[in-house]
């Protein structure tokens, strides 16, 4: 009796011990899901930032005006970042230029691609490879009318309990004939990260 | 002749007593920052445990003093007049506590040597830990960022 006793409870130790044991699990998860890891700067703060910027651009009644019969060429400068993080700016502008360019209302020429472009070209003309009748000539490329281009920063507050990140996040349209600023808009993030006294 | 600066600020980051040190710099942390510029590495030089065991030995005099004397050679020798700052993003105030009990010829610190022109067209020359999750190269677009403990991080530009 005492065998089996000590037996059942072997097993089920055995079963505790197991189910207890970690193990790694890989999932797929929804990409625009609220990120809550941390205060820095993530996927949920990228997204709002282009979502709100494109929004606030495409319904500008200026951007209207310019965009009512033509469909304007901008290039996007690369995003300041001001803040002490090692953030992916590109990803920024590549999201705004994306849903810019989904909007049907403006057109981009991507100035991080030009020396590919040049060899291509240069590939086209030089290499005697490419029939020249058919070779895509120098000098031909359209350029740029407006420019956009902005700046994140961050003012981070923290002490034992809690820290506290402000981003803010500017972007602004510039005409490059004139040098007017047509348009501008800032997004505010705040992320807050305190203790909470979790209660039974 | 006009009034030149040289601005000389002395940063102090701890290093720890491993056999190799190497930067523990937390990229991905938001911190209060003073400010930001912007610029491109002129220069990259990695500074080698025999020249930082040389310098060790010989004092932080003698350290300081290459340093300075380098940096009034740049301005001089470049001709453009602008002002260079100097900043140690140095590492000895801790290296120097941590060797008091060790043999200091055994380890192995590897520092980078930075000469930045920023925006403005002011040239600084940061020394800084090196951090192979970061290798700067010349022409490299950077971030030099003042942050608020007084210390200063020189980034690549995404």
């Amino acid at each position: 009796m005492n065998k089996f006793i000590l037996a059942t409870v072997f097993c089920l130790s055995l079963m505790t011990l197991s189910g207890c044991s970690s193990k790694s699990v890989v999932r797929y998860g929804d990409a625009t899901a609220v990120e809550t890891t941390d205060v820095n700067f993530g996927s949920t703060d990228l997204q709002k930032v282009a979502s709100q910027m494109t929004d606030s651009l495409l319904l500008s009644p200026v951007v209207g005006t310019v965009t009512a019969n033509s469909r304007p060429i901008i290039f996007v400068e690369r995003i300041k970042n001001k803040t002490s993080e090692h953030i992916d700016t590109e990803s920024i502008t590549d999201s705004l230029s994306t849903k810019l360019l989904r909007s049907g209302k403006f057109r981009f020429v991507d100035m991080g691609r030009v020396n590919s472009v040049r060899e291509q070209l240069e590939f086209q003309q030089n290499s005697g490879m490419v029939d020249t009748s058919k070779a895509i000539a120098f000098g031909q490329q359209v350029g740029a009318q407006y420019m956009l281009y902005g700046n994140l920063s961050s003012i981070v507050k923290s002490n034992e309990d809690k820290s506290d990140v402000y981003y803010k996040f500017t972007l602004r349209l510039m005409d490059l004939k004139s040098g007017l600023v047509e348009w501008a808009d800032e997004t505010e993030i705040r992320k807050t990260k305190g203790k909470e006294f979790v209660s039974w | 002749m006009k009034t030149k600066t040289l601005n000389i600020l002395v940063i102090l980051v701890l290093f720890f007593s491993t056999n190799y040190a190497f930067a523990d710099y937390d990229r991905n942390k938001a911190v209060p920052v003073e400010k930001v510029l912007f610029g491109n590495v002129i220069s990259v030089r990695n500074i080698t445990q025999e020249e930082l065991i040389r310098d060790k030995s010989n004092g932080w005099h003698t350290f300081g003093g290459a340093l300075i004397g380098g940096v009034i050679g740049h301005q001089f020798g470049g001709g453009s007049g602008r002002d260079v700052a100097t900043i140690l993003g140095a590492m000895i105030g801790g290296s120097i506590a941590n060797n008091n009990h060790n043999q200091p010829q055994r380890k192995i610190i590897r520092l980078v040597e930075l000469m930045i022109k920023v925006e403005s067209g002011e040239q600084f020359m940061v020394i800084q830990d090196f951090d192979k999750q970061m290798i700067f190269h010349s022409a490299d677009s950077i971030r030099m960022i003042y942050l608020a403990n007084s210390t200063v991080r020189i980034d690549k530009q995404r």
